[in-house]
């Protein structure tokens, strides 16, 4: 997993922010420790992030700083943000179908979802869309992330199922860098997909303001 | 907060956890994370773990191995971080060593030290280290200095990159970049000087 750095100096002079807002943002928790990547570079040390997801974080912290308050914002975009969500919600703004809400009535019984819930939820849906699970498999999926997603939400974390002789089962597996780890499995078992829940996250987190954007 | 306080005199051990007030006055050693309102140091205490407070006062000498992370730190004695240092406002005359970060909206020091990256609004370090009876340490030394005011003197730096930049008499800097200005005092020493 390639991703395109940008040097601190160049997110500074492209965003406009000062030193003093992103030392600050830091303190907050609202930019994690992982994305502070240090390298050496002919003047010295000097801290890159991955590009794409520190302009995005930006972007929001500037969004929300209207009418929310630093502490209000980390809160939000933190590994588990504390929120309760109701499903007829999630269904509401598209973040997952009515077959999946379905589902999810049927199988767990459940209105009200906490993060990991939503994120299991929205991790099924997509695979799900694309052809990669099925039904009864899908209590697999919610079932490991109910479980296990809070300990490994501030790491870079993948899921992986994989099918062997008809047989199905998931596994979470993180790295403490970013990049994520690397896992095999035997030749005749079958990966059927990978999600990569960092980044899964962080959508459901975004598509989660705007919902509440929306209701407000 | 209705947690215990607990002030520790004589030769003492504490467990960690969550607590009102800790006084150390005597020798004392904190065996794990610690979490309180106040730490106040004026004997010799050594954190097994991080400091989470919300005020931190070190009068005496006091080794954190993790993190410390607070609203407001006041040094006069010494205080030596293995992890990083995060505070909205840290300040004092004492000695600081630190060889994390140390990430704090307002720094204003005018001890010696040696920490490894200091960033934040306003970085203000005066190191007179020619007078008391800290004058057999060095001067403050860091390697990287970042903030949107920078005030120097007395400091040697690899890199200090800043809005605004005054480096003061005294100064031995290899690299400075700034943003907006930058004053320079003909007593400090700058290798290398660019507005980027």
């Amino acid at each position: 997993m390639d991703e395109e750095l940008i040097s601190k100096k160049e997110l500074l002079d492209l965003t406009g922010i000062s030193y003093g807002q992103l030392y600050r943002w830091k303190r907050k928790r609202l930019i994690p420790e992982e994305w502070f990547i240090r390298k050496s570079t002919f003047t010295g040390q000097e801290t890159f992030f991955p590009r794409d997801k520190i302009l995005a974080r930006i972007e929001l912290i500037r969004n929300m700083k209207e009418d929310l308050s630093l502490d209000e914002i980390a809160t939000k975009v933190s590994p588990v943000p504390d929120v309760t969500l109701r499903l007829a919600d999630l269904e509401k703004h598209h973040i997952v179908t009515s077959a999946t809400a379905t589902w999810c009535r049927d199988a767990t019984g459940t209105e009200v979802l906490v993060f990991g819930e939503a994120l299991a939820l929205s991790v099924i849906n997509q695979l799900i869309a694309d052809g990669s699970l099925t039904w009864p498999e899908a209590d697999i999926v919610w079932r490991t992330l109910r479980a296990h997603y809070e300990r490994f939400a501030d790491r870079a974390a993948t899921l992986v199922f994989v099918r062997k002789l008809g047989v199905s089962t998931c596994a979470l597996l993180a790295a403490r860098q970013e990049g994520g780890a690397d896992i095999e499995f035997d030749p005749d078992a079958h990966v059927v997909a990978r999600v990569d829940l960092t980044t899964a996250a962080e959508a459901l987190k975004l598509r989660v303001l705007e919902m509440e954007d929306a209701t407000r | 907060m209705t947690e215990r306080n607990v002030r520790l005199s004589g030769v003492s051990q504490l467990a960690g956890g969550d607590y009102g007030e800790v006084v150390v006055e005597g020798v004392a050693h904190i065996r794990d994370d610690i979490r309180c309102e106040r730490l106040e140091v004026s004997g010799k205490c050594r954190v097994r773990g991080r400091v989470h407070a919300r005020i931190v006062t070190i009068e005496g000498k006091c080794d954190v191995e993790g993190d410390i992370e607070a609203t407001e730190i006041r040094i006069s004695g010494w205080l030596g971080v293995v992890g990083n240092v995060s505070a909205e406002r840290l300040e004092g005359s004492g000695l600081l060593r630190v060889r994390g970060l140390v990430n704090a909206e307002d720094v204003r020091l005018w001890g010696a030290g040696r920490v490894s990256e200091i960033g934040g609004s306003r970085v203000v370090i005066e190191s007179h280290h020619h007078s008391g009876w800290l004058r057999w340490l060095r001067a403050f030394e860091a390697e990287v200095i970042e903030g949107d005011e920078v005030r120097l003197t007395g400091v040697s730096a690899g890199l200090v990159r800043g809005g605004t930049v005054y480096i003061g008499k005294g100064c031995r800097i290899d690299r400075v970049q700034y943003r907006q200005s930058l004053h320079r005092s003909d007593d400090a020493v700058v290798k290398h000087a660019e507005q980027a």
